[in-house]
């Protein structure tokens, strides 16, 4: 946990130092902005994980942790399959395509979108 | 922390190659004269690039040249390297399928290739900032100053102070329109007023320069040396992007004087001329 | 492909492909979608090759060869180098960290679908009216303006371009997830494979480096549609912005299609050469700064506009070697004292290296403005780009293949056909791309159909051309390899190559879940510490931590 913080704290920094040092010497808008929002970004991702530090303990940054020690662990939920994404993606695809093609297009990708974006939650919560 | 691996060598009674080896007489010999000559020639060696229609090329090419030794440095450098792990530690067929030395790291050895490229790229680095500084010096109060406005497909070339231009028309990859410039002198060119983006790029001058909408560039030349140099568009505008070929013909001071008082005051030109 | 082993049961069979979630089939959707976008870039590029044979325009009408060129590029881009990276990774970083999936499944299949459909608009935009986009796969306003670029193609090309970007963001935000959250225990982070370090690493590229492209291609798309002046410098636009927008994204975008193939070469040479990877930690620090570098080169692609800081653009270009070369010192470390095995993975990675080195020499020479002043958007720069991506993300995507090909179907490819390949490809890519820079230097400019019979452009262009028929040649053996690789269905068995990260422990192709069991994780060779356990030169409790902020990470 503490590796993605610092990971994200890095690119932060970065952003933030290289940013500064670039408007000093350019004075460019478009660059300067790019940097500085993305030292912003690692922020706001590397702030989050320092406030919740202490409510996460990971175990795969113990070096000698053993196998046996993870068994009572729920990691995730790994479905087998689910008819929902694709039909979130042509939903997406439609729509995108609708404002080259026709207006109407866009609306019925989004009505798409939308109700397989609920499908997919309701896969979750059952 | 180890040492890179000592691979041990099987068998004993290796040959002499100190007392095989055939004497040698010091002095200047055939490996000295040979290595000398290949310096030279290397020294002299362009490596490809043009020698420079202007003085800012010039500049330019021997920056190239510069980087094209320290590529060749490097380059060998490595190929060797590589070339000799290919060749020493390859698998051999009588192999006892033991494991090498699993060396891992080697501190020292690390620090070493990083402090050195850096020290190369940093020196390079300083070289190529006072080539720059040198080849995008632009003077208040050039000899000759001309305007150049690329638009779909063609340039115009615009002589403000002698109150005519010289737009190309119909354009090939062979044939557009061609201009007069001073020998000797301070040129200064003004990109501007584009259409879509196009680039002024004169590959003898080892130097382009892009002509944006919204924005007007400015570079000097000074051409040491008459001749005529092809110019083309470097920057995609379109179909006929090929097309947009013109000429640049460096000639005496005197001469130069003649071109503009022929042309003066005829407004816009069209010129089809020149392959 | 396969998915027979322990896949989803019932249904039919493309109901199964369709609505999967496992990370291998989804890695197998990438790998063979990118693999016919391959197919359709090369023939686009062989059709361009055949035009500039002679100096003339033979065959293809002026707007046609635009057109190719443009969506040659954004195929290659877009559609192959980035997404079979992808691909590879949805495969393999899961089995590499022993996890059992991917940490967001079905996002991961909404990745691959919109990866599929964006491929399929950018490829039928050849259909619209006035043809497909035609401004180059970087659509520079103002060229790819209303005015510039009219008709839908120039409109499909951003929205296929969109969907892409769509894919790759979530499919970043998915690696970086599964990385962090789902090792298994003992697998720290300086325990990681490099190739799953460097999939972490270029996931984060990702997340930085797509949002300006949705940028500058949203308001491109708002100038075009909906009357915005973006870009239009007659009311109040600039023409630079979208320059620099595009290459914020651009420039870490070729380090996107760079760093997985670092990380594939750096999987194999080790176990090739019997040895460990030399200088694990230079390596993933290595990778951090190309990552941090690239963030801070982009207006190298602009130094010919006169716009932009070029000294700050050029010191940072150049820096960008400097961890590169480490990476090239240390695979030669690793081969060092090795006990080096010629197999055709390895022979991709050799290839690799040496014509990589030239796209990355060429690389440093372009970062000097002075220089660029002459190569920029010259065929120089075309050599370049293509001994980086061909030569370099090319020829290690082959190495990928056939040292993961046993693995995920469980059977053998030719050595034989593999060397054959090799070499067609390794010298038909040298002849087609080394003459290139010669072209450069002559002044060539790229994106042009004919040229001037009379400047010494003609033999060059002829010797590039009997190059790509020599590697298409190579190509088409490879299909042949891959064909009879599903027709004889030699069995590869489980660890065929002796490697040594966790995706050799399970079975090829691996069951659903991935691993029955898993053998303790002690260091960054879990597989050969397992199948090593009783050599006494091994060192079994192997811990690389590193001083740092924390605890070890």
């Amino acid at each position: 946990m503490k590796g993605s913080m610092w990971f994200w704290a890095y690119v932060a920094a970065f952003g933030f130092v290289v940013g500064g040092i670039y408007w000093l010497l350019t004075y460019e808008d478009a660059g300067t902005a790019m940097l500085l929002f993305m030292g912003a970004c690692g922020t706001v991702i590397s702030g989050y994980l320092f406030l919740r530090r202490r409510h996460v303990r990971l175990i795969e940054d113990d070096p000698d942790a053993r196998h046996e020690e993870a068994t009572e662990e729920e990691i995730g939920h790994f479905s087998s399959g689910s008819v929902w994404p694709i039909f979130m993606g042509i939903g997406i695809a439609i729509g995108l395509l609708g404002f080259i093609f026709g207006r109407w297009m866009i609306v019925f990708g989004a009505i798409l979108f939308v109700w397989a974006t609920v499908g997919l939650m309701q896969e979750s919560r059952g | 922390m180890r040492l890179v691996a000592q691979v041990a060598v099987p068998g004993a009674g290796r040959p002499d190659w100190h007392a095989m080896a055939p004497r040698r007489r010091p002095g200047i010999g055939p490996t000295t004269i040979g290595a000398a000559s290949l310096a030279l020639l290397l020294g002299a060696c362009n490596f490809g690039m043009n020698p420079g229609g202007t003085t800012q090329g010039q500049d330019i090419n021997g920056l190239y040249r510069l980087l094209f030794w320290t590529a060749i440095g490097v380059g060998v450098t490595v190929y060797a390297l590589i070339l000799w792990s290919i060749v020493r530690y390859r698998r051999r067929p009588d192999d006892d399928g033991s494991l090498p030395d699993q060396t891992r790291y080697h501190v020292p050895l690390e620090i070493a290739y990083t402090v050195i490229p850096v020290m190369i790229v940093a020196f390079l680095f300083m070289m190529t900032l006072r080539t720059e500084d040198r080849v995008d010096a632009v003077v208040p109060n050039p000899a000759v100053k001309v305007t150049a406005v690329g638009f779909r497909w063609q340039w115009r070339f615009e002589f403000p102070d002698s109150a005519f231009s010289i737009v190309g028309v119909n354009g090939s990859p062979t044939t557009g329109p061609m201009i007069e410039l001073p020998v000797g002198q301070t040129i200064q060119v003004t990109l501007q007023a584009s259409d879509v983006i196009h680039s002024f790029f004169v590959p003898d001058f080892n130097f382009k320069r892009d002509d944006i909408p919204g924005r007007t560039n400015v570079f000097d030349i000074t051409i040491p040396r008459a001749g005529v140099f092809r110019g083309e568009c470097a920057e995609l505008c379109g179909i006929g992007h090929a097309d947009m070929t013109f000429y640049i013909r460096a000639v005496s001071a005197a001469e130069f004087q003649r071109w503009l008082a022929a042309n003066q005051g005829k407004g816009l030109i069209e010129s089809a001329s020149t392959g | 492909m396969s998915s027979h082993d322990g896949e989803l049961g019932g249904g039919g069979r493309l109901l199964d492909w369709v609505t999967t979630t496992n990370h291998k089939t989804i890695g197998q959707l990438y790998i063979g979608g990118s693999l016919v976008f391959f197919l359709a870039g090369g023939l686009m590029a062989m059709l361009m090759r055949s035009e500039l044979a002679t100096p003339s325009l033979s065959f293809l009408s002026k707007n046609a060869y635009n057109e190719l060129f443009t969506i040659h590029g954004t195929t290659m881009i877009f559609l192959f180098i980035a997404p079979i990276g992808l691909g590879f990774a949805n495969y393999f970083l899961p089995l590499q960290i022993g996890a059992p999936d991917m940490a967001f499944p079905r996002m991961n299949a909404l990745s691959v679908w919109l990866f599929l459909l964006g491929g399929v608009v950018i490829q039928s935009s050849f259909g619209a009216s006035h043809g497909a986009a035609a401004a180059g796969w970087t659509a520079y306003a103002p060229l790819s303006s209303k005015v510039g670029s009219p008709g839908p193609g120039m409109d499909m090309w951003i929205m296929g371009v969109l969907l892409t970007s769509i894919s790759s963001i979530l499919t970043a935000v998915n690696l970086t997830a599964t990385v962090f959250m789902l090792r298994a225990p003992g697998m720290t982070m300086f325990r990681l494979p490099l190739f799953t370090w460097n999939m972490l690493i270029t996931s984060m590229l990702i997340l930085v480096a797509f949002p300006p492209l949705a940028a500058a291609l949203s308001m491109l798309f708002i100038d075009r549609h909906f009357g915005g002046h973006f870009f239009d410098p007659a009311h109040g636009g600039s023409v630079v912005l979208y320059q620099h927008l595009f290459w914020f994204f651009g420039h870490p975008e070729v380090y996107v299609m760079v760093l997985p193939w670092f990380g594939v070469v750096t999987e194999i040479i080790p176990v090739f050469s019997r040895k460990p990877l030399f200088g694990y930690i230079g390596m993933v620090l290595a990778s951090m700064a190309i990552a941090a570098l690239s963030m801070s080169v982009w207006a190298h692609h602009m130094f010919t506009t006169g716009a932009v800081d070029n000294p700050f653009f050029s010191i940072m270009s150049f820096l960008i070697a400097v961890p590169t070369g480490i990476k090239f010192f240390n695979w030669i470390g690793t081969m060092w004292g090795g006990k080096l095995v010629f197999s055709v993975p390895m022979l991709w990675c050799l290839g690799f290296m040496g014509n990589f080195l030239i796209g990355g020499i060429t690389g440093v020479m372009l970062a000097a403005p002075p220089a660029d002043y002459q190569f920029q958007d010259t065929y120089f720069v075309v050599a370049h780009m293509h001994y980086v991506l061909g030569g370099g993300s090319l020829f290690a995507i082959f190495a990928a293949i056939y040292y993961w090909f046993p693995k995920m179907t469980g059977f053998r490819l030719s050595e034989k056909l593999g060397r054959t390949v090799f070499w067609f490809v390794m010298v038909g890519f040298n002849v087609t791309f080394w003459p290139m820079f010669v072209l450069g230097l002559r002044g060539m400019q790229r994106r042009i159909a004919y040229y001037p019979p009379n400047v010494g452009w003609t033999t060059p262009n002829e010797l590039a051309t009997v190059g790509a028929f020599i590697m298409a040649v190579g190509v088409l053996i490879f299909l042949t390899d891959l064909v009879q690789a599903f027709r004889h269905k030699r069995p590869a068995g489980d660890d065929p190559w002796g490697g040594y990260t966790l995706e050799w422990i399970t079975s090829s192709p691996p069951p659903e879940h991935n691993f029955e069991w898993l053998p303790p994780i002690r260091s960054d060779r879990p597989a050969f510490d397992w199948r090593h356990r009783e050599d006494p030169r091994v060192v079994h409790d192997t811990h690389i931590t590193v001083p740092g902020p924390g605890p070890g990470l």
